[in-house]
């Protein structure tokens, strides 16, 4: 089985698939920002945007 | 299945759940269990929508809980941009903020942001207090769903 890993930034992304694929995981990592303070705008000014955004990923994937 | 960050505190996760079948591991499924056992927790965030939708989510699963914490987007750039997790601590006031927890007398302190995962062992080798690191408890969530 693959696991999609849905985080803030490609670091985050990445941080969270190593420590899935350290115990045998697959993953394909989805990142939603570039940087931290990308993400921290997503979740402030515009939280219905971001919420559609996953909501398009979760449908999608 | 989809594994998400803490982003998801911020989002309507049940509005989520009914437009996929796939099986989502948040760190709302750690945080449930923590709202059951504990009765005082320190948090730490990488900002306020994040440490406020804590604490709501565990107030209302748990009204006598006492919630405290501290929320900054600069150990989350600090450790985006530097490699050495020892550096990474000694670079930002952590050993204060654990102090704080233990003076606070909360029972444990609880890593709600995946980034603070990658400095998790100077994290528990400075503080009082139990920690509990949502992103490893995520990762042993999923086994645990892949293993049953």
């Amino acid at each position: 089985m693959k696991v999609a890993v849905i985080a803030g930034t490609r670091f985050d992304t990445a941080r969270g698939c190593s420590m899935l694929e350290h115990s045998g995981i697959l993953c394909y990592p989805i990142p939603i920002a570039d940087t931290p303070k990308e993400q921290n705008q997503r979740q402030y000014a515009d939280a219905g945007g971001l919420q559609t955004k996953i909501e398009s990923i979760a449908i999608i994937t | 299945m989809i594994f998400c960050n803490s982003l998801t505190t911020t989002l309507d996760m049940k509005r989520l759940k009914k437009l996929t079948p796939l099986h989502i591991v948040s760190p709302l499924d750690v945080y449930e269990g923590i709202a059951r056992k504990l009765k005082s927790i320190y948090v730490i965030a990488a900002n306020g929508p994040t440490l406020s939708s804590i604490e709501a989510f565990m107030l209302t699963r748990n009204a006598t809980m006492k919630v405290t914490g501290f929320s900054s987007l600069e150990f989350v750039q600090l450790i985006e941009k530097e490699t050495d997790p020892v550096k990474i601590f000694d670079q930002f006031p952590f050993a204060n903020i654990l102090e704080n927890a233990h003076q606070l007398k909360a029972q444990a302190v609880i890593l709600g942001c995946t980034h603070l995962s990658r400095i998790r062992p100077q994290i528990k080798e400075h503080s009082l207090l139990p920690v509990i690191d949502t992103g490893t408890m995520m990762t042993q969530l999923v086994q645990a769903s892949l293993h049953a």
